[in-house]
């Protein structure tokens, strides 16, 4: 055997890969982290088959089959290669859950095809959008369409006659459900927000698989339950009504549209819960969620900005020599 | 936290990193078990010149000459600089060039092909050990050679001549990554003679405390060693049992982890292989010719070895039984922090830690999705995504606004990165991009 040298490349010895290190990788990966979340989102969407039965099932459909067919023609127009990464189907089945069950299938078509052509795509797909995509599509749909887009039923399973109801969040809605209905799901409302119980469940099923992080459903919870408790309104009925649960786990949590450190998660999860109450007590919106969580995206930037972590050693320094 | 072990009065300290800014990596600590062995000695070692600190050495020996194992065969004016010994006896064949794993530029190194005698030069065991003087027993340290901690390459005896006051010494004998367990093999194998090089370190620094840390998952090795340190009566020693996180045996984080962020103490840091070697220079006048190291991953067996330096990455593997599973990379100094050889006869220098075989796996670079994790788990608490964003837009000096300097290149971020983002290699060019324009 002779030494190597390095002036004579062609050594006969077998050659190894070089790299940079790490050499290894954890076993996470954003695919990963996205067929989790899919995972976890079964649980709403099947708690809103079971309440709101062919509605449900043909929303969901058709929303995420035009999220992904859209997400293909962006991406060929754009000239990137399509994969499933599995996002476009987060995103329509996202705004899909928080669509009224009466909903006429071709304004879902449109939303999805707004949340992934113009909120996402435009502004350079994964990773690069300011907006959460399914909020943005829901925000649009309430601009164009509001009277459908607050159209409620009672929950009625697979039979097909349609009970109107009263609002969510309405007085008379409060007047008419008990909290446990609330809880568990049996009530009018989106086809995925009833259920708080289920959606409870997924959420903290990503918080331990570490897919989301907690600090931002807890604070956002935690400020809308005492905020309406300070302005004198039920807290136990505004934790559980309209979509504060779903927007707290599995909206205001999305990677991209919120921020990066541990403090301005807090942060932003306490805007977030600001505004909500605000809305929904004095506003004259049928649901804060999406203006206040796209409201907080849009200082997502600012957080990011102001909200450093301080580099190791900048601490102040007690000098044992001096 | 305190606990004592079996009822001894000696404090166990384990102490979490304070704001827990780890990774947690699987442990593959193989070898934990597995004595050193001494392989049989290669047929021929090639020694590099150029070390990481001071100057390059001058060979003092040419082409033909026959040397002994232990002889002086390079070494420079410059203080900074450690000498070079023979690692065993026979004739100098030449000079090659080989590739510096660590650092990635070839280097100068003397071949010399053993005649399989293994003679040496004489040792001289120091009669009085105790009598030897401070600034001698520096110079001892110097003239045997003494490199290598595990995260960072300055030798012994800069280490042992600190400008300031030290007050604490750490010697650290649990490992900073997977498969390596030089370090904790060395300790539960060899207390007293590690006892009696903490004792020297001892005598030069004269520290208030010094500290010898543990991996709590490797508590067996303490038992022993309690019993030496009570019989030694040195009550200036104190264990710390560390959790198996990633990257607390970095010396920032170390001195973290024990005294405490808003505290900057005078530390010196060794690592139980170079208390070793300390020993054998003051107590033996042995210089650093032999190297333990571990061998695992893809190959027949693992294991701990103690090898001469110099020795080809081929001998030691064919020791072991060879590659397996069709192994196509070889990893020096660990799996996160590591660097890669494309040859596998480039030797083991002083620096050397282990050789992990592996596969090279590549991953596609996605978009950084804002997940967060990086910043989460950085250990010197940078942005890594940011660093890395502005690097890849070749802004460097916004980098350096954000302290890339800081980072001390644990890997932590390209481990944890779901989007499988090389954090780390876009940091790294930031670095040498802005030493480039520092040195303009």
């Amino acid at each position: 055997m002779t030494m190597p040298d390095v002036n004579q490349p062609d050594a006969p010895e077998m050659r190894f890969s070089v790299s940079s290190g790490p050499h290894r990788r954890s076993r996470l990966s954003a695919r990963r982290m996205m067929h989790l979340t899919l995972l976890a989102l079964m649980l709403p969407s099947a708690a809103a088959i079971y309440f709101f039965g062919y509605f449900a099932l043909s929303i969901i459909a058709v929303s995420v089959i035009t999220a992904l067919a859209t997400e293909y023609l962006a991406k060929r127009m754009r000239g990137k290669p399509f994969v499933m990464d599995g996002s476009a189907i987060v995103i329509g089945l996202l705004l899909a859950l928080l669509m009224p069950p009466t909903i006429p299938l071709w304004m879902v078509a449109i939303g999805a095809f707004t949340a992934i052509a113009i909120v996402k795509e435009a502004f350079g797909g994964m990773g690069h959008y300011i907006f959460n995509p399914a909020l943005g599509g829901a925000a649009f749909m309430y601009a164009c369409f509001p009277a459908e887009m607050t159209n409620w039923i009672e929950p009625m399973g697979f039979s097909s006659d349609k009970v109107s109801t009263a609002a969510p969040l309405s007085e008379a809605f409060a007047a008419n459900t008990d909290k446990m209905a609330m809880f568990l799901g049996n009530t009018s409302g989106t086809i995925g927000e009833t259920s708080a119980l289920l959606i409870l469940v997924a959420g903290i099923a990503l918080v331990i698989l570490k897919v989301i992080d907690w600090r931002i459903p807890l604070s956002f919870l935690t400020t809308a339950f005492l905020f309406s408790a300070i302005l004198g309104a039920d807290p136990v009925f505004h934790l559980l009504g309209g979509s504060l649960m779903l927007g707290a786990f599995f909206l205001a949590t999305d990677w991209v549209t919120s921020p990066l450190t541990h403090k301005g998660k807090l942060i932003f999860g306490f805007g977030a819960g600001i505004l909500l109450v605000l809305m929904r007590l004095y506003g004259d919106v049928p649901e804060g969620i999406a203006y206040s969580i796209l409201l907080m995206n849009a200082f997502t930037p600012l957080i990011d900005r102001f909200i450093k972590p301080k580099p190791f050693g900048f601490k102040k320094v007690v000098d044992n020599n001096a | 936290m305190n606990i004592s072990v079996k009822g001894n009065k000696l404090a166990l300290i384990l102490r979490r990193n304070a704001n827990n800014k780890a990774i947690r990596l699987p442990d593959y600590g193989i070898t934990a078990a597995s004595p050193v062995e001494t392989p049989p000695l290669p047929p021929n070692v090639a020694l590099p010149i150029l070390q990481q600190y001071g100057e390059a050495c001058k060979a003092i020996v040419k082409k033909g000459d026959i040397v002994l194992g232990g002889q002086k065969i390079a070494d420079s004016e410059d203080f900074n600089a450690t000498p070079l010994h023979a690692s065993l006896s026979g004739e100098v064949t030449g000079m090659v060039k080989i590739i510096d794993p660590a650092t990635g530029r070839p280097v100068d190194a003397i071949v010399i092909t053993s005649d399989g005698e293994d003679k040496c030069i004489e040792y001289k065991a120091a009669a009085n050990p105790e009598s030897i003087s401070k600034a001698d027993m520096i110079s001892m340290v110097r003239e045997a050679g003494i490199i290598g901690n595990e995260t960072d390459a300055n030798p012994a005896h800069i280490r042992l001549s600190p400008p300031g006051k030290t007050d604490a010494v750490i010697i650290n004998a649990s490992q900073c990554e997977p498969y390596l367990t030089t370090n904790t093999r060395l300790m539960s194998e060899k207390p007293k003679e590690m006892l009696t090089g903490i004792n020297i370190i001892n005598r030069i620094l004269s520290p208030s405390i010094i500290y010898i840390a543990i991996d709590s998952t490797r508590m067996d090795i303490t038992d022993n060693l309690m019993r030496y340190i009570k019989h030694s009566g040195a009550d200036y020693l104190k264990i710390v049992l560390l959790e198996q996180i990633y990257p607390y045996a970095a010396e920032g984080n170390l001195v973290n982890i024990i005294f405490g962020e808003n505290t900057k103490p005078g530390v010196a840091l060794f690592d139980a292989s170079t208390v070793l070697a300390i020993n054998d220079a003051v107590i033996n006048s042995k210089p650093f010719i032999e190297k333990t190291v571990t061998l695992a991953g893809s190959v027949s067996k693992a294991a701990n070895l103690r090898v001469r330096i110099g020795t080809p990455i081929s001998h030691i593997i064919d020791y072991c039984g060879g590659i397996k599973d069709a192994a196509d990379k070889i990893i020096i100094n660990g799996l996160l922090s590591g660097s890669t050889v494309y040859d596998q006869s480039f030797p083991v220098t002083k620096e050397t830690n282990s050789i992990i075989l592996g596969h090279n796996v590549t991953s596609e670079e996605g978009d950084c999705i804002r997940c967060g994790k990086c910043i989460e788990i950085c250990p010197a608490r940078l942005s890594p995504t940011l660093l890395a964003a502005y690097a890849k837009a070749g802004r460097y000096n916004e980098c350096k606004e954000a302290y890339v300097d800081n980072c001390f290149e644990c890997g932590a971020c390209s481990y944890i990165c779901p989007s499988n983002i090389p954090i780390l290699q876009y940091l790294r060019v930031a670095k040498s991009e802005l030493g480039k324009k520092v040195a303009m």
